[in-house]
């Protein structure tokens, strides 16, 4: 069943309005139909198509979950001024490597602290192998405080605003997930590279979607050379493997433009190879559709191209290109990540996971601080709730399937 | 419980009457689903007998598919029989044309031996056991209603016949080759030689359902099922495939189960009938007893719903609602919501027995008994009884004036 | 067969016609010509630039003729197995890639090869076992196995041989075997390094091929042939591996040429955190000293590989299923 039928179609009479003609007459039925629980079936008769995916999404517990996530990284995005403690390029030389503070209700003589805190750090150098020890100072204890005011920034880029969601009083450090090698707080580290790694996966997979929109319908809804020469096309760029042609591509990217230029070049470069795979769906789609009854009938009453495309074929399979776009973010953000791993994508001092995983490539830096990987523990988060999420909304994108 | 009723006691020893072939016991097979268990057959009975057609109708979703597919141990996950008795007589030994025997070896060893055929409990045995294995296929074989999705289409037509031959009898390569055009030339194929080496996507429709047929009666079964078998073909080509399926029959000896919900197929084909409604067989009869005296009010509503010969009406009836949600069935007798001589609080509380009204038939209504023979029930009772006669008697004498004007007399 | 064989060669053509030209456009992308850059280089290191080298180049490349006659002149070199020169390593291009993509090649396909390897029966008991707690497993760690890029699969490895185990793990061959020619006793060297990046690259391929060969059993399971073959008294293993996994396995086969070129991706950057002298780093050094004859040639060659592969996967699809043969 492909149940692309327009919404209207299912707005039918209830079972109870079946004509009984011919029936000796009603008043001398025993029963009702309604007695049979067909009239609670209504409700789905008449829901509108969008509600139908939402409540067959609903029922998709993991798919649920991983839409939460997306949510919160994306607010982690928006919000990273507020979240961080710190700045993403605040650094410290001192704190180089230095290992998480973990937060403590119950101070080392096991008095009970309603406040949590943190110790302070103290750095000796280990004399023989001149390698930087961390201990932890018990004599110095810092409350952990909410609200906490801190660097000023823009919430936003609009509002100016000096609190931070938490951190340390005095001169203390909150290093929840310790230190990179310039002293930088992991944690501000990461929330930031959020930012970054989220957006620009988001814009690229944007762009590609609207160029395979453009490319995919074109090619599925004429058909003929014009499609053949766009399968070929993609067919070609598909032989490429992607990695490989990225690095090549990046060539092209001077190593001397801002951050800015940088950011958007590298987006364009991930889109380039990702619009390929949301044409073929868009394509697969209208080829379907353009077969459907309901395309032919609104072509038969006199409906212009226009209209058959926007108003007919159009929302009868977005959901399933919201579903694909969210399957496709995820090849986004592996790609970024990858790319500025190698150093030619983006570049200190933007901070972007990939960027930050630059570190973990010395294997000696990482068997030191192991929270250097925490980027890509982020990463795959990232990769498993779009995975999930576009999984769920491709099952829930067919509501009258079974 | 209640009186006339046919409940098969536990002790009963596997034996059947002669000339019965297969006789289904209260059969129920169900699908436990994450959204609630979904009831296909839900007890069903039915005899089958000896050389006979047996047509088992009835509306989509009734549960006839899984009740046939039931008696082969075929039925798709998570569907599972759940209880009742299918009592099945194994083939004689040596049956078959060839004298060629339950072949594989680990088949069956104890049922051929010699001795009278031994009659098994279809629904004991394991779907993936061995002697169930050396039935389907070689004892009863099936025949499926989507003739272009029931070959598979990375195999050659030949070559998926040949194996069921190899499968249940010895012989070599070649010797299942000639078999099966043989086979082929018998199910009327043209040029069979050359078919045979044909994919299932480069011969008609028709003629890949004469292949199924083929593949089905390739070890010479005793009782064939064909579950829809020409609904997926044009009129002509099903008349062709019913036409063949008969003259099989006839040639092979064999029984037939039809599975159908075309009452047109039924009056041509079939000897008896069993009509079922959701997941039981509420009336069996022969099939002249069936047409011109159906009890079953489902099985009346059903035949005032195809048009007749000689008795032109305005409009034809239909059953009024819908075949309730399988999840949640009526309770009593399931046909209660749409019967129109339903009586409240019997048939919606009481599931109808199987009531033997003449020899061979038998009906699953509280009108023909099971009602309990208090007063009142009594009464009431009557009073239907008498309407349904009044109507058929009416809705047959008025001819012109059709059932609607007979109802609509009594209604008064 | 042998028709559909010649049509679809035919059609390679164009695709490697589009292919090299994509290649090229790579080659001319960093601004600048590249010949100017590699004198500013030999300059700024202080060297003489003979100009007499410089002239035979840019005779050769046709750098001062139009673009396509630098096409043409390049693509005739590449006929005749030429494909341009290394500036970087001073060296043609020929003689650098083909040892590293012997070993690039070697790496994907023993990659494919093992993920078939493992997920055919995952995916088949998964999708026949479905929803048994098997299937949620092998679902759940094809979910993880997907998630991981490839390059962070390999870090944390590394990370945990180094730290725990304190073994170095990286490169394809032994210190004494790195540059000698090749003998039974390099082959079993090598094979000896190369589990550790076709696992690595692997993980994350099988995983995926877990899920799709699940996907496509499952649809298939239920169609009624597999009812039929049931009904005939097959034995229920037979009845599936003869008909449902059968038909299931061509979608498998049809894409084979897309996940070797999945594989080949992933495996650029492994090969760069492993160190192998493959063609990976190769590329990537390439990118970053701005050598884009090499870095195409690279391209290019990987381009190709897939291409076969995609040819080879569909002639196979030919030979196994009969609707694509004989229409």
């Amino acid at each position: 069943m492909t149940a692309t039928t327009p919404p209207l179609r299912l707005t039918g009479a209830p079972p109870s309005a079946v004509p009984t003609g011919g029936l000796p007459s009603d008043g001398d039925w025993a029963f009702e139909p309604d007695e049979t629980g067909i009239a609670q079936e209504d409700r789905v008769f008449v829901a509108s198509p969008w509600k139908l995916v939402w409540w067959k999404f609903r029922k998709h517990r993991l798919a649920v979950v991983a839409a939460l996530t997306v949510i919160a990284l994306y607010f982690v995005a928006g919000f990273a001024e507020f979240l961080a403690p710190y700045d993403a390029n605040a650094y410290s030389a001192a704190l180089t490597y230095a290992p998480p503070t973990t937060p403590h209700v119950f101070d080392a003589e096991g008095n009970f602290h309603a406040r949590p805190f943190v110790y302070g750090l103290s750095q000796t150098v280990e004399p023989t192998a001149l390698r930087r020890v961390f201990t932890i100072d018990t004599s110095k204890r810092y409350e952990i405080g909410l609200f906490v005011q801190g660097s000023p920034y823009k919430l936003m880029g609009l509002i100016p605003w000096d609190r931070h969601l938490y951190g340390v009083s005095g001169d203390g450090v909150i290093l929840l997930a310790g230190a990179d090698r310039l002293g930088q707080d992991m944690v501000s580290r990461v929330i930031f590279g959020t930012r970054i790694s989220m957006t620009i996966s988001l814009i690229s997979i944007f762009v590609s979607f609207v160029l395979g929109v453009i490319l995919g319908g074109v090619s599925g809804y004429y058909g003929g050379t014009i499609d053949n020469a766009i399968q070929r096309l993609i067919e070609v760029l598909r032989s490429f493997p992607h990695i490989p042609l990225w690095i090549a591509l990046s060539a092209a990217v001077p190593k001397n433009w801002s951050a800015l230029k940088t950011y958007f070049a590298i987006l364009i470069i991930l889109s380039i190879v990702n619009w390929t795979g949301l044409a073929r769906v868009v394509r697969g789609r209208f080829l379907a559709m353009r077969e459907e009854d309901f395309v032919t009938a609104a072509r038969l009453v006199g409906s212009s191209e226009r209209r058959i495309i926007f108003r007919h074929m159009l929302p009868s399979f977005a959901s399933h290109i919201i579903a694909s776009i969210s399957l496709a973010i995820p090849g986004s953000i592996i790609g970024e990540t990858s790319l500025s791993f190698l150093g030619i994508g983006l570049r200190p001092p933007v901070v972007s996971w990939g960027v930050l995983l630059q570190q973990a490539q010395n294997i000696r830096s990482v068997s030191q601080a192991p929270w250097l990987l925490l980027p890509g523990l982020l990463v795959v988060v990232a990769v498993l709730a779009f995975n999930f999420l576009g999984d769920g909304l491709r099952d829930a994108a067919d509501p009258y399937a079974r | 419980m209640l009186l006339p009723v046919r409940q098969p006691k536990p002790s009963d020893a596997l034996t059947l009457p002669p000339d019965v072939l297969l006789r289904i016991e209260d059969l129920r097979t169900y699908f436990p689903l994450m959204e609630g268990t979904v009831k296909a057959v839900d007890g069903a009975s039915l005899t089958l007998r000896r050389g006979r057609t047996l047509a088992v109708v009835g509306e989509s979703g009734c549960g006839k598919s899984v009740m046939a597919r039931s008696v082969m141990q075929i039925v798709d996950r998570p569907g599972r029989i759940v209880s009742g008795r299918m009592l099945y007589r194994r083939q004689a030994g040596g049956s078959g044309p060839n004298g060629a025997n339950g072949a594989d070896g680990q088949s069956g060893a104890d049922g051929q031996s010699g001795a009278a055929p031994d009659v098994v409990d279809l629904a004991t045995l394991s779907p993936g056991g061995a002697e169930i294995r050396a039935i389907r296929g070689e004892e009863i074989a099936m025949v499926f209603q989507e003739p272009m999705t029931s070959f598979s289409p990375v195999h050659t037509v030949g070559s998926q016949i040949a194996e069921a031959i190899r499968l249940h009898h010895a012989v070599t390569k070649q010797e299942a080759r000639e078999r099966t055009i043989d086979m082929l030339r018998r199910v009327g194929m043209p040029r069979p030689e050359r078919h045979v080496d044909e994919y299932p996507h480069q011969i008609s429709g028709g003629m890949r359902q004469r292949a199924m047929i083929a593949m089905a009666l390739s070890c010479s079964p005793q009782l064939l099922i064909a579950d829809e078998p020409s609904t997926a073909l044009d009129v002509t080509t099903q008349a062709q495939i019913m036409e063949l399926m008969l003259q099989l029959k006839d040639e092979m000896g064999m029984s037939i189960m039809l599975i159908t919900h075309d009452l047109a197929v039924v009056a041509e084909m079939a000897d008896d009938v069993a009509v079922m409604y959701l997941g039981r067989v509420v009336e069996q009869a022969d099939v002249e007893a069936l047409f011109h005296d159906a009890k079953h009010p489902y099985t009346q509503a059903l035949l005032r719903s195809i048009p007749q010969l000689g008795r032109p009406v305005e409009r034809l009836e239909v059953i009024r609602g819908m075949v309730p949600d399988p999840y949640n069935r009526p309770a009593g007798c399931t046909f209660h919501p749409r019967c129109r001589f339903g009586i409240r609080g019997l048939c919606n509380r009481i599931e109808p027995p199987a009531v033997d009204v003449a020899p061979g038939r038998q009906v699953r209504c509280l009108l023909y008994g099971g009602a309990g023979d208090a007063p009142d029930t009594a009464a009431a009772v009557g009073a239907r009884v008498a309407r349904m006669a009044h109507l058929q008697a009416g809705g047959a004498g008025n001819g012109a004036a059709g059932a609607a004007v007979g109802g609509g007399a009594d209604a008064r | 067969m042998l028709q559909y064989t010649a049509r679809r060669l035919v059609v390679l053509i164009p695709t490697l016609f589009a292919i090299s030209i994509i290649a090229f456009v790579i080659i001319q992308l960093p601004p600048g010509d590249y010949l100017t850059s590699y004198i500013s280089q030999l300059a700024a290191n202080g060297e003489q630039v003979d100009q007499s080298t410089i002239q035979g180049l840019q005779e050769q490349y046709g750098l001062n003729k139009p673009i396509y006659v630098q096409y043409a002149k390049w693509m005739g070199g590449l006929l005749r197995g030429d494909f341009g020169y290394s500036f970087d390593w001073r060296r043609p291009v020929s003689m650098l890639l083909w040892n590293r993509l012997a070993l690039t090649a070697i790496i994907g396909v023993s990659t494919l090869l093992l993920t078939w390897l493992i997920a055919f029966p995952i995916g088949i008991l998964s999708a026949v076992r479905q929803y048994s707690i098997g299937d949620y497993v092998a679902t759940f760690v094809a979910f993880i196995g997907v998630a991981i890029p490839e390059f962070l699969t390999a870090l944390v490895l590394m990370w945990v041989a180094f730290a725990y185990f304190n073994q170095s793990v990286g490169g394809l061959f032994s210190g004494n075997f790195v540059d000698a020619p090749w003998s039974w006793d390099r082959v079993l060297d090598l094979l000896s390094h190369l589990w550790i990046p076709v696992i690595i690259i692997g993980v994350n391929h099988t995983a995926g091929l877990i899920r799709t060969m699940r996907a496509n059993l499952l649809d298939e399971l239920h169609k009624p042939y597999v009812v039929t073959a049931r009904a005939k008294g097959l034995p229920e293993w037979k009845v599936i591996l003869k008909y449902p996994v059968r038909v299931a396995l061509n979608p498998f086969v049809s894409t084979a040429g897309w996940t070797l070129a999945g594989i080949l991706s992933g495996s650029a950057i492994v090969e760069q955190v492993l160190n192998l002298p493959t063609t990976g780093p190769l590329n990537l050094r390439a990118v970053l000293s701005q050598d884009m004859f090499l870095a195409g040639s690279i391209i290019l060659m990987l381009a190709v590989l897939t291409v076969v592969g995609t040819l080879i996967s569909d002639l196979l699809l030919a030979w196994l299923d009969p609707r694509i043969r004989l229409q």
